[in-house]
């Protein structure tokens, strides 16, 4: 039984891993946005796991050159900003799977 | 010093010893406060400082992430940083015990202090910075506040002393101003009682009427009772008991002795005298031991009724003696030994009797005892 949820969980997370980059890291990197980067800067301004995640979230939904935490002259670039067209439930679990890739929580020494 | 002056003088040291005490407690509270809000500004400036380098050498970490990995450490303090959502990130403080609510508190070792970071970096809101407490400082406050509080208190029960004499002048004064007069009355009532007492045994009793013999007897019961009372006085304002010579002698021949001295008083009550005399032989001043007995029957005689039965009984090294006369109320019972306290007003006296029992029981070390109960009579047990 053990094995079988481990089996599922770890399908589950290559396919979702598939999917971050699919969907996130291959748009990112050709435009040439470092995710590391967004991650720091959202950090600095989003602070505890939840926050980062709603706010995320809530940029992801309605991007404006105001929300953003990037550089004025960074989101110059990219204007107009395109919200995701990504369903509710996998925005969430990309972003989720996001946090878990950068977070700082177990990662300093 | 008089039983009331004690009693005056220990109310008011308790209630100056209250006083002084609560001053004393209240200064140093606010000494130890004043100093623990130095120690907390000292502490709070010392550990502002080390927050502003903390963070920047988290600014520095968090543009450096994840090529750098190494927290930030130093020598000085230890710290921690939680983000908003109160989860750790990283810490290298000894204690567990965070609070969100004070900026500034204090462990049993440590003292800690949290500032809010305007930018997240690392993610962290609270940037914690841990120090040892400095415990020294603590024990100087203690320290002075003992020494002082001690060098106060001293200075203060020195006032005291000198207050309490003021206090205590006048009681003093007016205590002293009756013993005078009594003394000097003492003296002046010797020579006529004497005189009474000589020429009433000069009177020749066979040649006098049956109504001349009464009057004679009553002025004989009048001059015994103002004997009595000039050898009280004289007890009391003279001798207090010095200079007593013990022989030893058969208490039962002295009681009756001095029963027989009160047979005019005690026929002219029409009293009824049980006696279960035994044998017993003290070691004693006969006359301390006579005023004890004198005061005693002088006391069952006075406060009896007429017709009243007085019991007097030796046995068992206790001398008992017991009336059937009006008794003393119970909160009166611990007053009795007072000097000038007296309880009833239908007699005459000046209260001293039953000082003058107590301070003879306390010359020999014996133990007196006294139960009473209205209008049912008084028993007094002398133990030996």
């Amino acid at each position: 039984m053990v094995v079988k949820i481990f089996k599922v969980f770890l399908i589950l997370t290559i396919a979702l891993n598939a999917n971050f980059k699919k969907d996130c890291v291959a748009c990112h990197t050709k435009k040439g946005v470092d995710l590391r980067k967004t991650f720091m800067n959202a950090l600095l301004v989003y602070g505890g796991k939840n926050n980062f995640k709603t706010a995320l979230f809530y940029y992801c939904k309605n991007p404006t050159p105001m929300s953003s935490v990037m550089s004025e002259d960074f989101i110059k670039k990219f204007i107009p900003l395109k919200p995701s067209k990504l369903s509710e439930k996998k925005l969430h679990l990309l972003i989720d799977e996001y946090w878990k890739l950068y977070k700082i929580q177990g990662n300093l020494k | 010093m008089l039983n009331s002056e004690k009693k005056t003088l220990r109310r008011f040291f308790v209630i100056y010893i209250v006083l002084v005490v609560t001053i004393i407690v209240a200064v140093s509270t606010i000494y130890y406060n004043a100093n623990n809000e130095r120690m907390k500004l000292e502490y709070k400036t010392l550990m502002q400082d080390f927050a502003i380098l903390q963070t920047k050498k988290l600014k520095w970490l968090h543009n450096h992430f994840p090529k750098y990995k190494t927290y930030p450490r130093d020598d000085r303090y230890n710290s921690a940083i939680y983000d908003l959502e109160y989860n750790e990130i990283f810490s290298t403080m000894h204690t567990k015990e965070i609070n969100f609510n004070n900026n500034l508190y204090f462990t049993k070792k440590y003292v800690i202090y949290f500032t809010i970071l305007s930018d997240y970096y690392l993610g962290a809101k609270y940037l914690f910075i841990e120090i040892p407490k400095n415990n020294a400082m603590t024990i100087m406050v203690y320290k002075k506040i003992a020494l002082y509080s001690f060098i106060s208190l001293l200075i203060f029960l020195i006032l005291g002393y000198f207050l309490a004499k003021l206090f205590i002048k006048p009681m003093k004064e007016s205590i002293k101003l009756l013993d005078n007069f009594i003394k000097d009355a003492t003296h002046e009532i010797n020579t006529p009682i004497s005189i009474i007492n000589t020429n009433i045994e000069m009177v020749d009793k066979s040649k006098l009427s049956k109504k001349e013999s009464r009057i004679l007897n009553r002025v004989k019961i009048a001059s015994r009772t103002l004997e009595t009372i000039y050898k009280d006085l004289k007890f009391t304002t003279l001798e207090n008991g010095n200079n007593h010579e013990n022989i030893e002698f058969n208490l039962k021949d002295l009681v009756l002795e001095r029963i027989e001295y009160f047979s005019l008083l005690i026929e002219s009550k029409k009293l009824s005298i049980n006696l279960n005399l035994e044998d017993f032989y003290i070691e004693a001043d006969p006359k301390l031991i006579a005023r004890l007995i004198d005061n005693l029957i002088s006391n069952a005689i006075k406060y009896n009724h007429n017709g009243g039965i007085i019991s007097i009984s030796i046995y068992e090294e206790k001398l008992i003696i017991e009336d059937s006369g009006i008794g003393i109320k119970k909160e009166n019972l611990d007053k009795l030994f007072t000097r000038y306290s007296r309880f009833n007003n239908s007699e005459g006296g000046f209260g001293l009797g039953l000082n003058i029992v107590k301070q003879i029981v306390d010359i020999y070390n014996l133990k007196i005892d006294i139960t009473s109960e209205l209008e049912k009579g008084t028993k007094v047990v002398v133990q030996w």
